[in-house]
């Protein structure tokens, strides 16, 4: 089932506190309001069986699109189709065929065993005996549950209840899944299972995903495509090799000379944009689309006796992190 | 649909049941122990009270009580389901666990009344069965087919008419962030004005009780219903089969509020 998001606006009225008694004396007669605009005019696309990286730094309005992609809340303005629904106005019909998770909140019962849990969710979505076996069965086989099918929710460790949640969300084989920070707080390994298990479904039934995460493995292990926003915009969509494109065009070269350290001023005057010196290496930084090592070393190689070197293509941690420092220098130049 | 509803109830009392029997018996146990007391207690006090009046204007002992327990008896059943939901609701909408409600295919409204169940509000129902049966016993009612088709009928109505109202104070929290317990107070208070017949009051209060909050269609009409009560509040004598009718436009436009709430409901940050 595919996404479409036209011109979406969400905005929050927030209540302005006063300080002091007197402040708060005159919130009480007459409260003010600072409006402030969490998604501001975005627009996406999304084919069925894409699983979609949903990005940003924090406060970019990620969780406030989800929200409103699941009908939680109703847009300010634009429009939203999930598979030709509107999801909230339609938001019964749109909840059968969407599947929901919030990393940081818990759907399930806190009081009763995941498997209780799963019975009531079973009753609600009217999931038919077989199919409920069968998706046990699979769930099984892909993130193991029967170790804490019959334990209480509240007594579950992040780890375990992030499987349960996981499960629960897919008991129903909904045609969407919306997962908000679905790693966060896991261990290498139960983040290592719930990424396959994400991708075992998108691959098997081809469920549409949408993904917001602030782990990088997590985009590249999944990811095809991802939209990066921030303050509510929309500031780069397509996929990873483009984006590594745009923003990960810069190498670094790590060099080791015999004799002492090199030069940086000459390094810098050979077009590298920035130099770092720790120990006995040199950190070059360049960008590849202008300069290459070959250059670098062969320059080096007059002076020097190079011992040894490497060339580090950035990872999407960095590139990511290029990106999000670059936002903020655009959002500090308009400012000025 | 309406099957497949109550197999899902069944479920969430299941769900219910075992979590008290598996985590907190004793707690339950005391908890009713307390709400038995706590009834019996209100109870004594209110027939004391009653009793040293010998009835108030035209109304006798027993009729009053059949009045008072209309009152107690519809608003019990009606917070048996409505009371917790709305008091969780504004703790709900507060930190964002009301998106869970809305994530489900089913009625959100009806998935909060399913989710809980308030045990301590059983019990003034059934200790209200009891009085009603006193009271028909006492008053000598002689309960016909027809009678207790209008006695079910109003109950129904007064159920109605409670259910909206908390609906209505509940649905302030998606208002009001901190929607203050006032408005509900207010609210409540106003329902202890009809343990008395409202002819005892002003025109503005009688009218207040009749059209604003329709306290009056809870006990006040259907008693004089089931009594065959000639009274002189202010009133045609038509208002004593509004109960129903009354009901049903109250929840009528409690839950469009409610709806309303819903689309403004702004969850939270994170
Ligand atoms: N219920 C709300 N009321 C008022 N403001 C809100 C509400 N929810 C979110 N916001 C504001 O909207 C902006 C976007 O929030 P959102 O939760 O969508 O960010 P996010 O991209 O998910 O961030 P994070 O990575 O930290 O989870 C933030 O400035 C936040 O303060
Ligand atoms: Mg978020």
């Amino acid at each position: 089932m595919g996404i479409q998001v036209e011109n979406l606006v969400k905005t929050f009225r927030r209540p302005r506190h006063r300080e002091g008694i007197l402040g708060a004396l005159s919130d009480l007669v007459y409260r003010e309001y600072d409006e402030k605009k969490a998604v501001d005019n975005i627009s996406f696309k999304i084919e069925p069986g894409e699983v979609v990286g949903y990005l940003g730094p924090n406060g970019a309005g990620k969780s406030t699109t989800i929200k409103m992609l699941a009908g939680i809340l109703t847009p300010t303005s634009g429009s939203i189709r999930v598979g030709g629904l509107i999801p909230h106005t339609q938001r019964i019909e749109n909840t059968k065929r969407i599947g929901v998770l919030f990393g940081q909140r818990s759907q399930l019962w806190w009081e009763i065993p995941v498997s209780e849990s799963f019975q009531l969710l079973k009753y609600m979505y009217k999931i038919s005996e077989a199919d409920f076996r069968k998706r046990l069965g699979v769930f099984e086989e892909l993130i193991s549950l029967s170790d804490i099918y019959h334990l209480p929710v509240r007594i579950l460790s992040l780890g375990q209840r992030m499987r349960a949640e996981m499960c629960a969300a897919l008991l129903h084989q909904p045609d969407v899944l919306y997962l908000d920070e679905p790693t966060i707080g896991l261990d290498a390994v139960v983040k290592e299972n719930i990424r396959n298990f994400i991708k075992q479904t998108n691959q098997e039934t081809g469920t549409t995903v949408v993904l917001t995460t602030h782990d990088m493995p997590d985009i590249e292990k999944l990811c095809s495509r991802v939209i990066v926003i921030d303050r509510g915009r929309v500031m780069f969509d397509g996929n990873l090799e483009m984006l590594k494109h745009r923003f990960g065009s810069q190498n670094k070269l790590i060099v080791e000379v015999e004799d002492g350290l090199p030069d940086p001023q000459r390094l810098l005057l050979n077009g590298a944009d920035e130099v770092i010196q720790e120990g006995r290496s040199s950190i070059i930084t360049y960008d590849r689309n202008r300069r290459n090592s070959a250059g670098f070393l062969s320059d080096l190689a007059q002076l020097h006796k190079i011992i040894d070197f490497s060339v580090n293509e950035p990872d999407i941690e960095e590139i990511i992190r290029r990106m999000y420092k670059s936002l903020n220098q655009s959002d500090v130049e308009s400012r000025n | 649909m309406a099957w497949h509803l109550v197999k899902l109830y069944s479920r969430f009392i299941i769900a219910y049941i075992k979590t008290i029997t598996a985590y907190k018996p004793l707690f339950v146990i005391m908890d009713v122990v307390i709400n038995v007391a706590f009834t019996l207690i209100q109870l004594t006090v209110v027939w004391l009270l009653l009793y040293r009046f010998e009835g108030i204007s035209s109304w006798s002992f027993y009729e009053i009580v059949l009045l008072y327990n209309l009152n107690i008896f519809s608003y019990s059943l009606s917070a048996m389901f409505i009371w917790n939901p709305m008091k969780d609701l504004q703790m709900m909408v507060r930190d964002g666990s009301f998106d869970s409600m809305l994530i489900k295919p089913i009625n959100p409204l009806l998935h909060m009344i399913f989710k809980q169940f308030s045990h301590g509000h059983l019990i003034t129902v059934i200790f209200g069965v009891v009085i009603f049966f006193k009271c028909f016993n006492a008053l000598h009612i002689e309960m016909t087919w027809e009678w207790s088709i209008w006695l079910a009928v109003n109950i129904l109505g007064a159920v109605l008419i409670h259910s909206a109202i908390m609906i209505l104070a509940g649905s302030i929290s998606f208002w009001a962030v901190k929607s203050d317990s006032l408005f509900q107070m207010v609210i409540y208070d106003f329902r202890t004005l009809t343990n008395y017949p409202i002819q005892i009051y002003g025109r503005g209060v009688q009218l207040l009780l009749a059209f604003v909050i329709p306290y009056a269609f809870v006990n006040y009409f259907p008693a004089r219903l089931l009594l065959d009560k000639e009274d002189s509040s202010i009133f045609p004598n038509l208002f004593i089969y509004g109960t129903p009718l009354v009901g049903m436009i109250s929840m009528g436009l409690a839950y469009a509020v409610w709806r309303r709430g819903i689309r403004r409901y702004e969850s939270s940050g994170s």
